[in-house]
C-alpha cells in the first residue's frame, strides 16, 4: 500500500521526462478510474435492487394466484397494514420496548464485559482463576436461564433486560481480553521512554489498539442482546415485539405476524448497518494506523 | 531449435485507448530448447506483467507468444511455474507430497508411476524422504525447493521462475541458484528466470534479456559466453563474468537513472516513514 | 519443580468452580424458599429425571433434531457460499434477501413457522437450517474470496481442474472462516432448538424445562436448566476438537498450537 502511493506520488511530482510520462499517464489512468468507478456502482445497485424488486412482486403475484398457503398474505396487504400501524401510538411503544431491552442490554451486558474482561486480559492471576469457569459457561445460551427469571422475576421488562445483557455479556468479555492482549509492549515501552504519562499512555496508546476489538464485540453483542429480547419476550410474554408477533400468529392474524416479521428484519438490518459503518469507520482508522507505522 | 517466440508483446492495464498504464511494450525474444535465459530490469518494471502474459494469467494488449509455433491463449500444459512467493504457492493443507501429486493427477493416470515421479522429484531438490512433512515445517529454502520439484514433477519443456530467489537468506539463495542449474541438466527442459539481481542474472544464464523501466521494452539481448558448469566462486571470479555484469548494470542504470528529489517528495518519503 | 508449578496452575482455575459449587450446596442446604431447592434435592432430581427416564424421550429427540437441522445448514451453506464466493453476478443479486433474512432476530421466525408448518419435528428441523445457513454461508463467500492470489497462480499454471481448484485450493484455503460461522450456527441452532421447543412442542429439553416452571416443579427446572447448560458447553468442546482436528494445519502453520 505504502509502496504504490508513493510509487504515484512520486512520479506525478517529478519534472524529468520519462517520470512525466508516467505522471501523465497515472493522471489519465485516475480519470478513467471513476469511469470505471460509475459502472461498478451503477451494476452495484440496480441488479440486486432488480432482483428485489422481483422476488417482491413474486411474493405478490403467487400470493394473490393463491399459489402460497393461504396464511401468507400478499405483500401489499403486509405494507399497507404496517402503513396503518405506523399512525398507531402502540405499535411504537410495543416497538419502543423491544429498543429499550436491546439497548439496556448492550449497555448493561457491554459494561460489565469490559470491566470483567479488561481485568482478565491485564492481571494474568485473574485469568488463571476465571479461565475455566468462563469457558465453560460462555457457550451457554441466555435463553437457558428464562424459566427460572420468570420464575423469580416474573413477566417483566427487567427479565428481558437481565437476559439481553447476558447475551451482551460474553461477546465483549473475549473482545475486550482479546484486544488487551493486542497492546503491543514495545509501543507502551517506547511511550515510556518518551516520557509519557500513565495517562497518556492509557489515552493514546492503549485505547486505541483496543477499540477496534471492542467495535467488534458491540457488533456481535448488539445482535446477540436483539436476538435474546425478542427471544424472552416470545417466550416469556413479556411486551414487546416478540410477544406481538406470537399473538398475532396464535390469533390467525397472518398480515400482521408477517408485517411484525418485516419490522424485526429491518430492525435487525439497521442496527447491524449503523454498527458496522462505525465500526468500518474505526477499522479504517486502525488500519491507516498501522499502515503509518509500517 | 527455438522452443518460444516472443512476439511485439505489449500490456496496457485499463483501457489502452484511453491511456491506461502501459506496463510493457513490444516485447520480443525467444527461448531456444533447453536454454537457460534471464530476464533482468529494475524492481517495479513490469518483469512479473511480462511472466503473467507468457504463463496466459492475463490477456495481453498486443503481440504473440508462439510456443512451438502454436499461440499461446491458455496456460500451455508444456510451461511449469514457480513463484517468488513460496509461503503462498504452496498449500499448507497439503502435505509436500501431495503439493507435488495434485497436478500430477491430471497428466499421469497410473498412480504407482505419479508416486514415482513424486518421489523423483523430491530426490532430484534434495528432499528425498521429506514427502509427508507440512510444507510449513519446512525453511523458506527448503519450502522452494519443493516448488520446484513440483514443477519439474510436471515434466516442462520451459520452466518459469518469477524472481524465485527473492525471499530466502544470501547462503541459501546460492544453494538454490547451483540446485536450479543441477536440475536444468538433468531435466533438460529450458528455464526462463525473471530477477532483479545482475549477478545472479549472468551466473545462471545463457543469454540475458535486459528490460527498460516502465513501460518495459528489451534494451539489450546479452548473450553471456561463460564456460560451464559455472562454479560461485570461479565463475564470479573471471574476469568477463566481471565484464557482463558491468554491462547489464550500465544499461540498467541508465534506464533508472536516480532522479532528483523534491522538497515535496522529501515531504511525502518522511511521512510515510512515519518520522 | 515443573509439575508443582503445573499442580497449582490447575488447583487455581478449579478454584473458583469448586468454591462457587459447595458454597450453593451450603446455602440451599436448609433453604426454605420453594424457588431454591437445595443442590441436593436438584442433582436427585437430575438422575432420576434426565439420566434415564426421559433420556429417550426428550433428550434424544431434541439433540436430533439440533443435529439434523445443524447438517443440513451446513450442507446447503457451505455450497452456495463457494457459488455466491465465486460468481459475483449471484452475490449482487441475493444479497438484500441475505442481508435481510440473517437480520431477523432468529427467534422471532418460530411463529411464523408455526403458522406454516405446524409443530412437529420437520417445521423444527427446517427452520434450525434455515437460520443457522447464513454464518455459514456469509463466511464462504468471504473465505472463498480471499484465496491467495499466489494460489490461484499455481492453479491456473497447473492447469488444474475447476473441480481441483475448488476442493484443493477454494475450500480447504476458506476452511478456518467456514469454521468460525460453523461454530456460530452451531450455539445459535442450540438457541433454535430450546426456543422452537418452548414455542410449540410437545417434548423436548426447553419443552419440559418451561413446563417445570409453569407448573411449579421446580427441582425439574433447575435440574433442566443445569442440563441445558452442560449440553451447550459439550457441544462448544465437541466442536472445538473437531476443529482443532480438521484445522490442524491452520493452527500450527500461523503458529497457534504447538
Amino acid at each position: 500500500m505504502v509502496g504504490r502511493a508513493r510509487k504515484v506520488k512520486t512520479d506525478s511530482m517529478l519534472p524529468s521526462e520519462s517520470s512525466q510520462k508516467a505522471g501523465a499517464a497515472g493522471a489519465i489512468a485516475s480519470s478513467a478510474d471513476p469511469r470505471r468507478g460509475r459502472w461498478r456502482v451503477s451494476s452495484r445497485l440496480l441488479i440486486p435492487l432488480g432482483t428485489t424488486v422481483g422476488l417482491l412482486a413474486l411474493w405478490e403475484l403467487l400470493a394473490r394466484a393463491g399459489a402460497l398457503p393461504a396464511e401468507v398474505p400478499p405483500f401489499t396487504e403486509v405494507v399497507s397494514w404496517l402503513a396503518g400501524e405506523f399512525d398507531d401510538g402502540t405499535f411504537w411503544d410495543m416497538l419502543g420496548q423491544t429498543l429499550w431491552h436491546w439497548f439496556a442490554g448492550l449497555l448493561i451486558g457491554g459494561a460489565a464485559g469490559i470491566v470483567v474482561g479488561g481485568t482478565i486480559g491485564m492481571v494474568p492471576f485473574v485469568h488463571r482463576l476465571l479461565n475455566v469457569p468462563l469457558e465453560f459457561l460462555r457457550p451457554i445460551p441466555a435463553i437457558v436461564y428464562l424459566p427460572l427469571l420468570i420464575l423469580v422475576m416474573g413477566s417483566r421488562s427487567v427479565t428481558a433486560i437481565i437476559l439481553a445483557s447476558l447475551g451482551a455479556l460474553w461477546p465483549m468479555l473475549f473482545q475486550s481480553v482479546y484486544g488487551v492482549r493486542a497492546i503491543d509492549a514495545q509501543v507502551v515501552e517506547t511511550g515510556k521512554v518518551f516520557g509519557l504519562r500513565r495517562r497518556q499512555i492509557l489515552w493514546h496508546i492503549m485505547l486505541p489498539s483496543v477499540l477496534p476489538y471492542l467495535a467488534t464485540g458491540v457488533r456481535i453483542a448488539s445482535s446477540l442482546s436483539l436476538i435474546v429480547a425478542v427471544s424472552a419476550e416470545l417466550v416469556g410474554g413479556i411486551p414487546g415485539l416478540g410477544t406481538e408477533m406470537a399473538a398475532a400468529a396464535q390469533n390467525g392474524r397472518y398480515t400482521a405476524t408477517y408485517g411484525l416479521l418485516l419490522v424485526s428484519g429491518v430492525l435487525g438490518l439497521l442496527l447491524n448497518a449503523a454498527l458496522e459503518g462505525s465500526e468500518k469507520r474505526l477499522l479504517r482508522w486502525h488500519v491507516s494506523h498501522r499502515v503509518v507505522n509500517a | 531449435m527455438t522452443k518460444l517466440v516472443v512476439n511485439q508483446l505489449a500490456k496496457t492495464y485499463g483501457d489502452p485507448a484511453k491511456g491506461g498504464v502501459e506496463a510493457i511494450r513490444e516485447i520480443s525474444f525467444d527461448v531456444r530448447e533447453g536454454e537457460f535465459v534471464c530476464i533482468v530490469g529494475p524492481s517495479g518494471g513490469g518483469k512479473t506483467t511480462l511472466l503473467r502474459c507468457l504463463c496466459a494469467l492475463h490477456g495481453r494488449s498486443g503481440g504473440r507468444i508462439e510456443l512451438d509455433g502454436r499461440d499461446v491463449t491458455q496456460p500451455p500444459p508444456e510451461i511449469a511455474a514457480v513463484f517468488q512467493d513460496y509461503s503462498r504457492s504452496l498449500m499448507p493443507w497439503y502435505s509436500v507430497r501431495r503439493n507435488i501429486e495434485l497436478p500430477l493427477k491430471n497428466t499421469i493416470a497410473d498412480k504407482k508411476e505419479r508416486s514415482e515421479r513424486v518421489e523423483w522429484s523430491l530426490r532430484e531438490v534434495g528432499l528425498g524422504g521429506l514427502g509427508d512433512r507440512y510444507p510449513w515445517q519446512l525453511s523458506g529454502g527448503m519450502q522452494q525447493r519443493v516448488a520446484i520439484a513440483r514443477a519439474i514433477a510436471y515434466r516442462p519443456e520451459i520452466l518459469i521462475m518469477d524472481e524465485p530467489f527473492a525471499s530466502v537468506d544470501a547462503q541459501t539463495r546460492a544453494g538454490l541458484e547451483d540446485l536450479t542449474l543441477a536440475v536444468r541438466d538433468d531435466v533438460g527442459a529450458a528455464v526462463l528466470l525473471v530477477t532483479h539481481d545482475i549477478d545472479e542474472a549472468v551466473y545462471l544464464a545463457d543469454r540475458v534479456v535486459v528490460l527498460s523501466s516502465r513501460p518495459a521494452t528489451v534494451m539489450e539481448i546479452v548473450d553471456i559466453d561463460l564456460p560451464r558448469p559455472r562454479d560461485q566462486i570461479k565463475t564470479k571470479g573471471l574476469p568477463r563474468f566481471a565484464e557482463y555484469r558491468t554491462h547489464v548494470l550500465e544499461l540498467i542504470r541508465a534506464t533508472s537513472q536516480p532522479e532528483p528529489v523534491s522538497e515535496a517528495q522529501q515531504a511525502v518519503a518522511a511521512t510515510l516513514h512515519g518520522n | 519443580m515443573k509439575r508443582f508449578a503445573r499442580l497449582r496452575s490447575v488447583a487455581v482455575s478449579l478454584l473458583v468452580p469448586v468454591v462457587a459449587l459447595v458454597l450453593w450446596w451450603v446455602l440451599s442446604a436448609d433453604n426454605s424458599s420453594p424457588f431454591y431447592p437445595s443442590l441436593e434435592t436438584i442433582l436427585t432430581n437430575f438422575r432420576e429425571t434426565w439420566l434415564f427416564e426421559r433420556a429417550g424421550s426428550d433428550v434424544v429427540p431434541s439433540l436430533t433434531r439440533l443435529a439434523l437441522g445443524y447438517l443440513l445448514a451446513v450442507a446447503v451453506g457451505i455450497p452456495l457460499g463457494a457459488l455466491l464466493g465465486r460468481v459475483r453476478v449471484v452475490h449482487l443479486a441475493l444479497q438484500p434477501a441475505i442481508q435481510f433474512a440473517r437480520s431477523i432476530p432468529a427467534t422471532g421466525l418460530v411463529p411464523v413457522s408455526i403458522v406454516l408448518l405446524g409443530i412437529g419435528d420437520t417445521p423444527k428441523i427446517v427452520l434450525i437450517a434455515f437460520v443457522c445457513v447464513f454464518p455459514i454461508l456469509l463466511n464462504t463467500v468471504d473465505g472463498v474470496r480471499g484465496v491467495e492470489r499466489g494460489l490461484e497462480d499455481v492453479g491456473q499454471t497447473f492447469r488444474l481442474t475447476r473441480r481441483q481448484r475448488i476442493f484443493a485450493i477454494h475450500l480447504p484455503s476458506a476452511a478456518p472462516q467456514i469454521f468460525a460461522g460453523m461454530r456460530l450456527s452451531l450455539s445459535i441452532a442450540f438457541i433454535m432448538m430450546i426456543v422452537t421447543e418452548m414455542m410449540g412442542a410437545t417434548s423436548g429439553l426447553g419443552f419440559v424445562t418451561l413446563t417445570a416452571q409453569q407448573s411449579f416443579q421446580i427441582p425439574l427446572m433447575w435440574s433442566g436448566m443445569i442440563l441445558l447448560g452442560v449440553l451447550g458447553a459439550l457441544l462448544n468442546a465437541l466442536f472445538v476438537l473437531v476443529e482443532r482436528r480438521v484445522l490442524r494445519w491452520h493452527y500450527l502453520s500461523t503458529g497457534r498450537m504447538r
